[in-house]
C-alpha cells in the first residue's frame, strides 16, 4: 500500500508498525524474545503480534539470551529473517558469542555464500531508575565488531524507517532503542515502503555556529539546548548519525568545516565511547584545519548508572551541559 | 641513588658548531681522574650558559664516573654547591628565555645519578621545563588561515582562553595590524588588500600562469589607465568639464557646477575613478584616513587659498611624466548605457591624447616646487612607517606613495570616494549593468543544430545553454566576477560552477553545474537537462546544491523583459536574463525585425568595478551575437 499519509504515534507503536508491516510482507520474518508473546514485551512493543501472526512466528523464549541470539543466527543462516528482542541491552553480554563470533563473521568467512539477515532489538539507556544492570548503553562494543551494523533511531519516524531497513538488510543489525523514547510521539509515514537507508547521517537542525552530534535521548536534550541558545542568537547545527556503524562521516565533517566547533554527545560512558571515534575521524579529516576550538565530548560519567534518580541524571549529559559547552566553545562564558 | 633528568634550555642558537668540541672536551675529561671529572661537570654547568647543549652520552658517562668516584664528603658538598648554582643559573636563563619569547626552545637532557639529598625537590626542576614554553597556542583554523595568507602566527596576539590565537586574531594580521597605527594620527595606514594576499595564495592560483599574475598586474594597470582617463577628460575643450577634477573642495561656488557635470557623465562613470581595489575587501576593517586623503589635505593646507588656475598648472606639470610612462597613445573611454527600444542612449567619449611633449613646456615652476614640497612631507612619514615594517610592507608603502602621487590632483574624486566609503560601511553596494543582445544569429543556429543536439544530449537546447557557454567563457576571462565568497573574503576561482536559479517545490533554489568552463555545448545541454530533471524529481544531491561561483537567473519564460536579481551571498555577481522578443532594430543600415534579449549584471562593487562588469557583458554579447566566435 503506497500512501503519503502520516499519523501521530509513539516510538513504541512505530517500531511495532514497522515489524508488523514487514511480517505481513515477508512470511520469513519471525520474532522471538522473552515475554514478547502473551505478555506483549517488557516495554509493550510486541502487543497484539501474537494474535495476528500466531505462535509459529512470535516465539516466547526461555530466559536465555544465549539461546535467543544463537537461535536467531541459525535461523537467519537457514533462510529466515529473525527479529530478536533482548529485554534490556545489558543482557546482550550473554548472547555475544553467537553474535560476535558466529553471526558477524559467517557471511565473510563463507565468502558470501551464507547470509545472516537478523535484527537484534536492544532497549538501552538510563532514566527509568533501572539501576546499573538495566541502564547501560553498550553500543560502542557492538560498533567494534566488523560485520555488525548498529543503528539507533531517535524519533518514531526514524524508528519505523530503520527497523524496516534493518529487517530487509542481509546482515546482522543491532537496533538500539532508547527506553525513555518509547512514549515520545511524532509523525510517522504510513507508507509500507518507507525505509531509511542504513549508513546515513542526517542534519536534524541546521545552524552555523556550533555542530552537535548526538543520538537517542541525548539528541532530544541537544535540541532543547539549541532552542534555548537560539534565543540568544546562537545557531546550533545538530546532526544525528542514525547508523553508528558504519557511520556516515561526510555530513559531520562538512558541518564542522562550516562551524569550526564540534560537540559530540552520548549517554554511554565517555571512555571508549562512540564519540571518541567520531572525534578522531573529524580530526583526521580536512575538518581539522577548520577547527576554531578544542572539540568537546559529552558522555556518561565512568560510573555504573546509579539507582538514585538524582544521581542517575547527574551521570549522563543534560541540557545544561550542552548550553555550557556551547558557551565555552564560543568564548562566551 | 636515583636517576634524575635535568633539562637544560639552550640559550643561543649560534653555538652549534662549538658543541662538538665542547662534547669532546667533556669526553676527554671523563677519562681522567675524579678531580678532573668534577671540573668537567662544573664546566658543563658553566658552559650551559653559553652553549646549553652537551653530548648526552658523554654527560651520562661523566656523571656515572662521577658518582662512583665521589666518596669524599667534601666533594659532595662541592658538587651540591655547584649544582644549586647551576640550577639557579638555569632558572634565570629560563625566565629570560620566556621573557624573550624565543620559540621552539631546544632542550638538552643530562641524565645523572645524583643523591636524593643533593636535589631536595627534583620535581621543581621538572616543572621549570614546561613544554609549552615558546609555543604558540592557536586553533587549527587560525593556523590554516595563517598558513594560507602567509602570516606569521607567532605575531598574532591571542584573545582566546589562555591567550589562544583565534581565527579573528590572525585575520587582523592579514589585512592590518590594529594598534600599530593610531588612526587619528596623520600617519598613513598601510593597507594590504585581500586581493594581494589571494594572488599570493597558491591555492587560489589560476590555471594559466598568465592569468595568475594578472590580478596584481591588472590592478596597477587599471589604476594607471584610470589616471590616464582622468587626464583625457581634463583635456576636453569643454571648460566646465575641464575643471571637474580640479575643483577645490573648499570652493562652494564651483561645487555646484562640478556636480552638474558629474550627473552628466552619469554615475557609472565614477565607478572606475573610485579606487575600489584599494579598499579592503573585508567589511570589518574600514580605515578612515588613507594616504590619499592625507596627501590631499596636506596639499590643501600648503596651497592655502591659491586659485584654481595655478593649481591646474601645477597639475599639468605631472602630465608628461605619466604620458611617457604609458605607451598607449589613445585611450577610449566608452560608457554604454543600454536601454530599451527608442530610449537607446550610447554615450561614448573618445579622446585622442595630444603629444605630451608640447604640453610639458607649460609648467608653472613655483607651484610645482611648492607641491613637491607638500608631497615630500607625507612621503617622509610613510617611509618612517616603512622602517618599522618588514620588506614586503615597505613595498606596499612605496606603492601607496606612488599612488598618492598619481591621485593627488583629483580633489573631487576623493570626495566621491568618501561617499562610497560610507556606503560600504552601511551596506553592500551593488552595480547594475544592462545590455541588449541580438539573438537572431543564435536563433538561426539553434534551429540548425537543435535536432543534432537532441540526438546527442537527449535534451532540447535552449537559449540558456548558449548563454551558459558564453558566460562560462567570459568568466574565465574575468575571474573577479567568478568568485567564491567566504564571509567577507572573496576568492576568485579558475573553474566555473554555474548556479541556475530554478523554481522548485521547495521554492527558489540554485542548483549548480560544475566546471562549465571545460564543457562543450552538448555537455552543457546535457548537464543542464540532468540538473533540471533532478530538481523535478527531487533528487538533487548535496554537491548539486553547493559551490556556485556565478549565478544566472532567467525569468524570460514569464515574459519578464529586464530585471536585476540579488547577488547570491557566495558569489560576487549575478546575471539576470530577460525574454527574447522581436523588435525593430537598425541592422546594416536598414530597420529590420530582430530577436533581442536583455541581460543585466548585478555585481558587488567591493569586488569589481563597473568597467570589469561592462567588459564582462561585452564579452558575452560578442559571443552571443556572433556565435561563430564560440568556436574559438
Amino acid at each position: 500500500m503506497k500512501t503519503n499519509d502520516m499519523t501521530k504515534m509513539t516510538y513504541r507503536d512505530a517500531i511495532r508498525l514497522g515489524i508488523t508491516e514487514e511480517m505481513r510482507l515477508d512470511r520469513d520474518v519471525i520474532f522471538l524474545g522473552e515475554d514478547i508473546g502473551v505478555y506483549g514485551g517488557a516495554f509493550g512493543v510486541s502487543k497484539g503480534l501474537l494474535e495476528e501472526f500466531g505462535e509459529e512466528r512470535i516465539l516466547d523464549t526461555p530466559i536465555s539470551e544465549g539461546a535467543i541470539v544463537g537461535t536467531a543466527v541459525g535461523a537467519a543462516t537457514t533462510g529466515l529473517r529473525p527479529v530478536c528482542e533482548i529485554m534490556f541491552m545489558d543482557f546482550i553480554t550473554l548472547g555475544l558469542d553467537a553474535l560476535v563470533n558466529q553471526g558477524a563473521k559467517m557471511r565473510y568467512m563463507f565468502g558470501g555464500q551464507s547470509q545472516v539477515p537478523m535484527v537484534l532489538r536492544l532497549p538501552a539507556g538510563s532514566g527509568a531508575g533501572g539501576a546499573a544492570q538495566h541502564s547501560q548503553s553498550l553500543e560502542a562494543w557492538l560498533c567494534h565488531v566488523p560485520g555488525l551494523k548498529v543503528v539507533t533511531p531517535s524519533t518514531p519516524a526514524q524508528a519505523k524507517g530503520l527497523i524496516k531497513a534493518a529487517i530487509r538488510d542481509n546482515n546482522p543489525v543491532c537496533f538500539i532503542e532508547h527506553k525513555m523514547l518509547y512514549d515520545s510521539v511524532g509523525l510517522v509515514p504510513l507508507d509500507e515502503e518507507y525505509t531509511l537507508e542504513i549508513g546515513k547521517t542526517i542534519v536534524e537542525r541546521p545552524g552555523k555556529d556550533v555542530t552537535i552530534v548526538a543520538y537517542g535521548t541525548t539528541l532530544a536534550k541537544a535540541i532543547e539546548a539549541a532552542d534555548f541558545l537560539e534565543e540568544e542568537g546562537i545557531r546550533v547545527e545538530i546532526l544525528n548519525p542514525l547508523t553508528l556503524y558504519p557511520m556516515d562521516m561526510k555530513p559531520i565533517i562538512e558541518s564542522v568545516i562550516k562551524t569550526g566547533c564540534l560537540i559530540v554527545a552520548h549517554e554511554a560512558t565517555k571512555t571508549g565511547g562512540v564519540g571518541g571515534e567520531i572525534v578522531a575521524r573529524v580530526v583526521e579529516s580536512e575538518a581539522f584545519d577548520y577547527l576554531t576550538a578544542p572539540i568537546v565530548r559529552l558522555g556518561g560519567l565512568d560510573v555504573p548508572i546509579p539507582f538514585n534518580q538524582e544521581l542517575e541524571s547527574a551521570a549522563v549529559p543534560q541540557r545544561n551541559d550542552f548550553v555550557h559547552s556551547v558557551y565555552r566553545l564560543l568564548n562566551r562564558e | 641513588m636515583m636517576e634524575n633528568e635535568i633539562i637544560l634550555p639552550k640559550e643561543t642558537l649560534d653555538m652549534t658548531i662549538e658543541n662538538s668540541t665542547n662534547a669532546e672536551t667533556i669526553k676527554e675529561a671523563t677519562l681522567e681522574h675524579d678531580q678532573k671529572s668534577e671540573e668537567a661537570l662544573s664546566e658543563v654547568n658553566a658552559d650551559n650558559e653559553e652553549t646549553g647543549q652537551t653530548d648526552v652520552v658523554a654527560g651520562k658517562k661523566m656523571v656515572d664516573q662521577e658518582a662512583e668516584r665521589c666518596d669524599d664528603s667534601q666533594q659532595e658538598e662541592n658538587l651540591e654547591e655547584k649544582l644549586t648554582a647551576a640550577i639557579e643559573e638555569l632558572e634565570r636563563n629560563l625566565e629570560e628565555t620566556i621573557k624573550e619569547g624565543i620559540k621552539q626552545q631546544p632542550t638538552v637532557a643530562i641524565q645523572g645519578i645524583i643523591n636524593d639529598e643533593m636535589i631536595e625537590d627534583p620535581q621543581e626542576v621538572m616543572t621549570e621545563s614546561d613544554p609549552r614554553v615558546g609555543k604558540v597556542r592557536a586553533t587549527p583554523a587560525a593556523r590554516r588561515i595563517a598558513r594560507e595568507f602567509k602570516v606569521d602566527i607567532e605575531k598574532a596576539t591571542g584573545t582566546g582562553p589562555n591567550g589562544r590565537v583565534e581565527v579573528d586574531d590572525v585575520k587582523k594580521l592579514v589585512v592590518i595590524q590594529p594598534g600599530t597605527f593610531d588612526y587619528k594620527s596623520k600617519e598613513p595606514v598601510v593597507i594590504g588588500t585581500s586581493l594581494d594576499k589571494i594572488a599570493g595564495n597558491p591555492r587560489n592560483l589560476f590555471t594559466t600562469p598568465g592569468k595568475l599574475e594578472e590580478i596584481p598586474v591588472n590592478k596597477t594597470k587599471s589604476r594607471k589607465k584610470l589616471s590616464e582617463m582622468n587626464q583625457k577628460v581634463e583635456r576636453l575643450p569643454n571648460p566646465e568639464l575641464d575643471f571637474v577634477p580640479f575643483v577645490d573642495a573648499n570652493d562652494i561656488g564651483k561645487e555646484e557646477k562640478d556636480t552638474d557635470v558629474v550627473t552628466k557623465i552619469s554615475e557609472l562613470d565614477f565607478v572606475p575613478f573610485v579606487d575600489l581595489k584599494a579598499e579592503p575587501l573585508r567589511e570589518e576593517i574600514i580605515v578612515k584616513p588613507t594616504p590619499m586623503h592625507l596627501l590631499r589635505e596636506n596639499e590643501q593646507e600648503a596651497l592655502g587659498k591659491k586659485n584654481k588656475k595655478s593649481r591646474g598648472l601645477s597639475r599639468k606639470k605631472q602630465e608628461p611624466e605619466k604620458n611617457t610612462d604609458s605607451k598607449s597613445e589613445k585611450v577610449e573611454l566608452s560608457i554604454s548605457l543600454e536601454t530599451a527600444d527608442s530610449e537607446i542612449q550610447d554615450q561614448s567619449i573618445a579622446v585622442d591624447t595630444q603629444n605630451p611633449g608640447s604640453e610639458s613646456a607649460v609648467v608653472a615652476t613655483e607651484q610645482s616646487i611648492a607641491s613637491n614640497e607638500v608631497l615630500q612631507a607625507p612621503a617622509e612619514q610613510v617611509s618612517e612607517v616603512a622602517k618599522e615594517l618588514p620588506g614586503e610592507a615597505e613595498e606596499l608603502v612605496t606603492n601607496e606613495i606612488s599612488r598618492a602621487k598619481n591621485n593627488r590632483s583629483h580633489g573631487v574624486r576623493s570626495r566621491i570616494i568618501r561617499k562610497y566609503r560610507i556606503k560600504c560601511e552601511e551596506e553592500t553596494a551593488v552595480i547594475s549593468l544592462t545590455t541588449e543582445i541580438d539573438m537572431t544569429e543564435i536563433k538561426d543556429l539553434r534551429k540548425k543544430i537543435t535536432k543534432k543536439i537532441e540526438e546527442q544530449a537527449k535534451y532540447r537546447c535552449t537559449y540558456t545553454d548558449f548563454l551558459l557557454l558564453a558566460t562560462s567563457r567570459a568568466l574565465v576571462k574575468h575571474p573577479l566576477l567568478n568568485a567564491r565568497r567566504e564571509d567577507a573574503i572573496v576568492v576568485p576561482q579558475d573553474y566555473v560552477n554555474m548556479g541556475l536559479t530554478v523554481e522548485s517545490e521547495e521554492g527558489l533554489i540554485v542548483p549548480v553545474i560544475k566546471d562549465t568552463q571545460t564543457m562543450s555545448f552538448v555537455e552543457i545541454v546535457k548537464s543542464r537537462g540532468d540538473l533540471l530533471k533532478a530538481v523535478k524529481n527531487k533528487h538533487l544531491s548535496y554537491e548539486q546544491r553547493e559551490g556556485s561561483t556565478f549565478t544566472i537567473s532567467n525569468l524570460g519564460m514569464y515574459g519578464i523583459r529586464e530585471f536585476t536579481a540579488i547577488i547570491n551571498p557566495t558569489n560576487s555577481a549575478i546575471l539576470s536574463v530577460g525574454e527574447v522578443v522581436q523588435r525593430i532594430r537598425i541592422f546594416q543600415g536598414e530597420p529590420v525585425v530582430r530577436s533581442v534579449m536583455k541581460i543585466s549584471l548585478n555585481l558587488d562593487q567591493r569586488v569589481a568595478n563597473g568597467v570589469d562588469g561592462a567588459k564582462f557583458l561585452q564579452a558575452i554579447k560578442a559571443d552571443m551575437e556572433n556565435p561563430s566566435l564560440l568556436l574559438f
